[in-house]
């Protein structure tokens, strides 16, 4: 290929709509509380802009104030500052972020605060601290199935939520259920090797040595 | 009595830390080196020259281990936080306060600002302060020229992420678009721009021509039987790390506090007290635990510390920097885009008898002199190559800025020249794993000065005019690697099974400079270097010119507490070295040594740590210091027992004769009467600085994959790593290190960088891991690690470092064995389905 | 993340209303997996004014029609249909196709209307560009970087592919959509539902939708005995990817002869891509494999592919191969 002017425009052109993108319509929250329509003829209730709720996380009840689009990864870990739960990609594309709601993992950095007002909450620190290590964690040391650890706390707690329904995953059903985890580290041979042992440790067949 | 019936209890498995399909082939303690130089007086090695002796095995020979060679998790304080979520990543640290921020980026490959308005954004709600060229500190200046996409415009700091962002959508910016070349085909072509520039006062070329020589080249191309061409490319990929990049930082008075993310704690302290016109001491740098960082992540958090620190200082707030992953990227270390030229002859039993070999690098928004990271000789060095020429063509370009990550030069240079090798090897008719074995560097090979090649790093291992191969298990990781996989099931022809899945096999070699290791105190060559350091006011950042220095410290309960710097990025350094430290001190388990890393004000001073050396020259710092503190508890407990020194014993803290059991005394009741903690200093130097050391790591990657040709699709069957690693300290965490080698070159090898292959300098991110595909959890193969335990003579307990050996050749062993599968060779990167698919109608072979 | 403002209605006239009195700058939300990304990455067609949906009762759930179909609410997770004894009975293509959508997670977040609604992944558009679908005048993919997620038969405006699987595995049952609007109920084949690259409201959408209409049943009539379906896709990786090419078959069978059929490509055009030819040269045939060489030669002959994608279409023929294979084999 050539380097020409009809690459160099269109690059530039790229770059010039991508300016104009940025400087545009960007309301503050506050300004678009004060646009938020007045309560109307047609009886529609107001628009929520910003709430306090309490936040039931790992069976303790946690108040918070938060705006609509504030997600629930910025409430854990931010405003409340139970920080095991690490942000990664922030696009729902990674994992690093999951907690369980309700039983069920979900990427907090890709679930808005207000959606988990209500259920129960569950993150890593639920699971076991070094005094306390829950047989999936003492496993995972075992196995060094966490390496750099950043991705750890979110593929643990999808972990337990298997382990909770199934204590005795094929490792068919471990890749599928840990399938959306990103492990940068590529620690995947041991990660499902904890799993299914862990398994075995609930299930009573194995000990810890 | 119970009604149930009565089973037999079933044993309860017992689970430990084994790694599994981790195979370890020992070689003898005593070979033949053959090296000119060679096994000298009183346990001595004398290197190549006669000039340097060194102590064999450093006085640690590989013999009657306790603890080095067997399986250990991770140290309790550095793995189980990880496990808790308490890890302290830079990114969970959140002070009363604090402010966030958010970056404004250059949206153009380059460009310059020619307005901008940030009055609208100051008023936002919340916002702090807001940091640009106009503002920014003169010692640490925002760059004039945007010199890449996604370069620095704006840094905002503001209550909340969110409205950072807002502020940072609010700033009206105005961009003098300029002339740009981002890629080799814009950079190599007639019109591109000059990118010639002024750095450290000195005119840097915007392209730099190499050419080297040795032998007579085109009489051997006229001599030789079989001549063929080849090129091939590799469009670029990116180390990403899990961590987003980024630092808190806090004012105390005059003291800074900076919680970063990078591969070194001093050398990250002293830049930003530079920059901020402050003196290192008044910086406290901290960085325990990264996220990932392999390589790409070196330089990224450098960049940033003194800019918020600055805001910090300006705003009296505590300041957090969390790059959102699609900015991050403009700031990692990539693998560059690499193209590649080859003319080889070959005599008609398959001896390579020349080699010209033509590279163009796109070195990306370099500011320095862009020859300084030109790339190795390592392919010169892997095989024996008669007569070669080598014309290098290296661009400055407006694209993200090279460098090692996930080792340096490696996978995109293997890429070319071992798909070259299995082309070669078809084109001679030899069997690809025969046609290596016949041309590879052996132990023994001697290379000549120029043969090696002048590098444009010169490489030190040549300056006496030859380089030695010992301890190098070249055929070793060839035999064991085609057993491992089962090599003799390949096809004999390419793509010549039948059916609609095809199966074959590939095999590619890596080599490179991390099995270099340093000199420890004492020795000629570390002498040598200190002088010429001094000579040259060599001083490094990291401290005083490329010296690692550790401390260890003896506590009143008989625990031995490891100082430090390096931060861990789940490379478990800091277990591998308390092994040895272990080992050294004659304890049996880990359970009474403690590590202290990564924090400036308690740790000594190292420069960073890459290439997978750190268990070498941190270690060897370690084991410096652990050696004298083992002499000097002998030396107190001979004192005390009135026992010879050299008729003690030490085991698991205690200090005593074994001719009489009654005379002995523990380490914690020596520190008692010493009245306060023992305290030994131990230190190392970088091989980039000493490159005496003559030993290096290679190893091979096999793969099995099978195709599917309806569609393209392709997974792997099963994989073998085979490396010569030296002795393995830990292989539990060696195992694992090789897992994540296998995955993250394959990542390298199907996903290239998120370029817009028609707009030239502008990268997709949007999506986050949907538009840079990270590999999961599906797709690791079964994977087979051998190990050849090389006993590198000259190393504590003969180990040797192999963190980015065998992982330089994964891509280029997949494009063989996908061609061995399927008939479809892949010369352009990266490997995807849509190629595959594309080979196989261009053969006529679709469904 | 840009500021938004959320609405709770209680009611799907509620909804209705809330949506006609912010126009386009309004928007249902339902999981929000594709919404949010919008919004983190300040898309600007993105709207700031959500109204929730999920504290309607009554759009949640999956039922049996009472003759042999089966009735989805628009909000049932698409977990719960992975996990749906029901539709992994009746409808064992689906939840194949269901199963192989995004990540686990997400499944937990993301809703049938949603998947089926969804915005297109060009790079362009989710990066801000300024697109037809976004408020400009040219479409980036067709001239741009248009490997994965772009049409390789054609297009009017916008380029990009239709992403959503279930559209494309719902085609072959020959599913329906129930649609509330602000005049009442109205009823769409999935066909008439997606038609890709429309221009609705003043806004370019692969969907018909008008921005105060939502979309609030899936229907899917009753399998007929001797009804056989596949789902083939392929993606760049196993996990979150969408189709670089997707194939629904359904065959209709009287011993094994083949009475109707439906061949359906995802992934490859602006909308599910009915291949009527292959159709209708597959009805009235045994069967077998034998088929393969005709019914390839006949698919996908108007394609247009840009720069670069091409194989897409040897992508999609290759998947034909494989459904027409695998369904000979059972």
């Amino acid at each position: 290929m050539e380097y020409s002017r009809r690459n160099f425009i269109k690059a530039a052109g790229v770059g010039a709509v991508a300016v104009t993108t940025t400087v545009s319509a960007v309301v503050s929250g506050a300004e678009v509380a004060a646009a938020a329509p007045k309560p109307s003829p047609l009886a529609i209730p107001d628009a929520m802009n910003r709430e306090t709720n309490t936040f039931n996380i790992n069976g303790k009840n946690y108040r918070a104030e938060y705006e609509a689009r504030t997600t629930l990864w910025e409430v854990i870990a931010v405003k409340l500052g139970l920080t095991g739960t690490n942000r990664s990609c922030n696009r729902a594309s990674c994992g690093a972020c999951s907690v369980l709601i309700d039983g069920r993992p979900f990427y907090s950095c890709h679930t808005l605060a207000m959606e988990a007002v209500g259920k129960k909450i569950f993150t890593v620190e639920g699971l076991g601290d070094e005094k306390n290590l829950h047989p999936l964690q003492r496993v995972a040391h075992l196995y060094s199935a966490a390496e750099c650890g950043f991705c750890t706390p979110g593929w643990e707690v999808t972990a337990k939520a298997l382990l909770d329904k199934n204590p005795n995953p094929t490792v068919e059903q471990v890749k599928a259920a840990l399938s959306g985890h990103i492990c940068r580290c590529a620690a995947y041979a041991a990660i499902v090797r904890t799993v299914i042992d862990t398994g075995k440790v609930l299930r009573g067949e194995a000990e810890i040595a | 009595m119970s009604s149930e019936p009565q089973h037999p209890q079933k044993p309860k498995e017992k689970l430990e830390s084994k790694p599994e399909l981790c195979v370890i082939v020992n070689q003898p303690m005593v070979r033949n080196y053959s090296t000119g130089g060679g096994h000298g007086p009183e346990g001595t090695l004398v290197e190549g020259d006669q000039k340097f002796v060194t102590r064999k095995w450093q006085g640690y020979p590989p013999q009657n281990l306790n603890l080095i060679g067997k399986p250990h998790p991770p140290m309790p304080e550095v793995g189980i936080p990880r496990l808790t979520g308490k890890a302290e990543y830079a990114t969970r640290v959140n002070l009363p306060n604090m402010l966030w921020v958010e970056l404004l980026t250059n949206p153009h490959p380059r460009a310059r600002v020619k307005t901008m308005d940030v009055s609208k954004a100051e008023k936002m709600p919340g916002v702090a302060h807001i940091l640009t060229a106009q503002n920014a500190p003169k010692t640490y200046p925002f760059p004039d020229e945007l010199f890449f996409q996604g370069e620095v415009v704006a840094i905002v700091a503001a209550e909340t992420e969110d409205l950072a962002e807002d502020a940072v959508a609010a700033i009206q910016a105005e961009y003098e678009v300029l002339p740009f070349a981002s890629n080799l085909e814009q950079a190599a072509a007639a019109n591109a721009p000059d990118l010639t520039i002024t750095a450290g006062g000195r005119k840097r070329p915007g392209v730099v021509k190499t050419l080297n020589e040795w032998g007579d080249v085109d009489k051997a191309f006229a001599e030789a039987n079989i001549v063929r061409e080849f090129s091939y490319s590799f469009a670029g990929a990116i180390p990403v790390p899990m961590q987003p990049n980024g630092c808190v930082a806090k004012w105390d008075g005059d003291k800074l506090t900076i919680w970063g993310m990078g591969q070194s704690i001093y050398n990250s302290r002293n830049n930003t007290a530079k920059r901020l016109g402050i003196s290192p001491e008044n910086i406290r740098f901290i960085n325990k635990w990264n996220g990932g960082s392999f390589g790409g992540a070196l330089p990224t958090g450098d960049k940033f510390y003194a800019w918020i620190a600055h805001i910090s200082k300006v705003t009296g707030r505590p300041a957090k920097l969390m790059l959102p992953k699609n900015q991050e990227l403009a700031f990692l270390q990539i693998k560059p885009q690499t193209f590649s030229k080859f003319k080889v002859g070959a005599t008609k039993d398959g001896k390579i008898t020349a080699c010209q070999r033509e590279f163009h690098v796109s070195m990306g928004a370099n500011q320095g002199g862009i020859q300084e990271g030109g790339g190795g000789r390592s392919e010169l060095y892997l095989h024996v190559v008669p007569n070669w020429r080598e014309i290098g063509v290296l661009y400055r370009t407006n694209a993200i800025v090279m460098g090692s990550s996930r080792s340096n030069f490696q996978q995109e240079f293997k890429w070319a020249w071992e798909q070259m090798m299995d082309e070669m090897a078809e084109a001679v008719g030899m069997d690809p794993v025969k046609f290596r074995l016949l041309n590879v560097q052996k132990p023994g090979t001697k290379v000549a000065l120029k043969q090696g090649g002048p590098t444009i790093v010169p490489m030190p291992e040549t300056e006496n005019g030859e380089l030695h191969y010992d301890s190098y298990a070249s055929v070793e990781v060839l035999e064991e690697g085609a057993k491992a996989i089962g090599w003799e099931k390949r096809n004999p022809v390419a793509g010549g099974n039948p059916g609609r899945f095809k199966r074959g096999f590939g095999v590619a070699m890596s080599q490179h400079h991390a099995g270099r290791v340093g000199y420890q105190e004492g020795e000629a060559g570390y002498d040598w270097v200190l002088a010429r350091n001094k000579a040259q006011g060599n001083v490094t950042p990291g401290g005083e010119g490329d010296i690692f220095n550790a401390e260890l410290e003896l506590d009143a309960e008989g625990n031995v507490v490891m100082y430090f710097a390096q931060p861990d990025s789940g490379t478990n350094h800091g277990t591998a070295m308390a092994i040895q430290v272990g080992e050294i001190l004659g304890f049996a388990t880990l359970d009474h040594i403690r590590l202290i890393w990564g924090d400036s004000d308690l740790a000594p001073s190292a420069p960073p740590w890459h290439s997978g050396l750190t268990t070498q020259l941190q270690g060897g710092a370690l084991c410096n210091a652990a050696d004298k503190m083992r002499k000097d508890l002998l030396s107190r407990a001979s004192s005390v027992l009135k026992v010879d020194a050299a008729k003690l014993q030490i085991r698991d803290g205690v200090i005593s004769s074994p001719e009489d059991p009654r005379k002995r005394i523990t380490f914690a009741e020596l520190v008692k009467a010493n009245k306060s903690p023992i305290r030994q200093v131990g230190r190392c130097l970088h091989p980039g600085s000493i490159g005496r050391a003559m030993n290096r790591g290679i190893g091979t990657c096999f793969a099995e994959v099978e195709v599917d040709t309806w569609t393209g699709d392709w997974r792997y069957v099963r994989v073998a790593y085979c490396q010569d690693a030296g002795n393995v300290m830990n292989p539990l965490l060696a195992n694992a290190d090789q897992h994540g080698s296998l995955v993250q070159s394959t990542g390298m090898a199907t996903d290239g960088i998120p370029w817009d292959r028609e707009f030239p300098g502008t990268f997709h991110y949007s999506v986050g891991y949907l538009s840079y595909r990270l590999p999961t959890i599906m797709e690791p193969p079964e994977q087979t690690n051998v190990f050849i335990n090389s006993l590198e003579p000259r190393w504590f307990f003969g180990s040797k470092g192999f963190a980015e050996t065998a992982i330089g050749a994964a891509p280029s062993a997949l494009a063989n064995a996908i061609y061995n599968a399927c008939g479809v060779r892949i010369r352009e990167h990266p490997i995807t389905k849509d190629k595959i698919l594309a080979g196989l109608r261009a053969k006529g072979e679709i469904v | 993340m840009k500021p938004i403002s959320v609405y709770r209605p209680s009611s799907v006239e509620e909804a209705i209303q809330i949506l006609s009195l912010h126009g386009t700058q309004a928007g249902v939300y339902a999981g929000g997996t594709d919404l949010l990304i919008q919004l983190k990455n300040r898309i600007e067609a993105a709207p700031t004014f959500l109204v929730d949906i999920k504290k309607i009762d009554g759009l949640r759930y999956i039922k049996e029609d009472g003759q042999g179909g089966v009735q989805i609410g628009a909000l049932t997770k698409l977990a719960e249909l992975a996990e749906s004894d029901l539709l992994a009975k009746r409808y064992p293509m689906l939840v194949d196709a269901v199963q192989h959508i995004s990540s686990p997670e997400l499944r937990n977040a993301s809703t049938i209307g949603g998947d089926m609604l969804q915005q297109v992944w060009c790079q362009y558009l989710r990066g801000g560009y300024s697109c037809y679908r976004n408020g400009g005048y040219i479409c980036y993919g067709a001239i741009g970087d248009n490997s994965y997620y772009h049409s390789a038969m054609g297009g009017r405006l916008c380029y990009a592919v239709y992403p959503g699987d279930i559209a494309t595995a719902l085609i072959p049952h020959d599913a329906k959509v129930k649609v509330a609007t602000p005049f009442g109920m109205k009823e769409l084949t999935i066909e008439q539902l997606v038609p890709g690259d429309m221009m609705v409201d003043g806004r370019l959408q692969s969907h018909v939708l008008r921005f105060n209409e939502i979309l609030t049943e899936v229907t899917i009539p009753a399998p007929k005995a001797g009804f056989k379906a596949s789902f083939e896709k392929l993606r760049p990786r196993g996990v979150w990817d969408f189709a670089m090419a997707s194939l629904a078959m359904g065959l209709q069978l009287q011993a094994n002869t083949i009475e109707d059929a439906r061949v359906v490509f995802g992934g490859i055009a602006g909308k599910p891509w009915r291949e009527t030819a292959v159709e209708n040269f597959l009805k009235g045939k045994t069967l077998s494999t034998d088929l393969t060489r005709q019914a390839l030669a006949m698919a996908l002959t108007n394609a247009a592919p840009l720069k670069y994608n091409a194989t897409k279409i040897d992508m999609a023929k290759g998947l034909l191969a494989s459904g027409i294979a695998k369904l000979a084999a059972v």
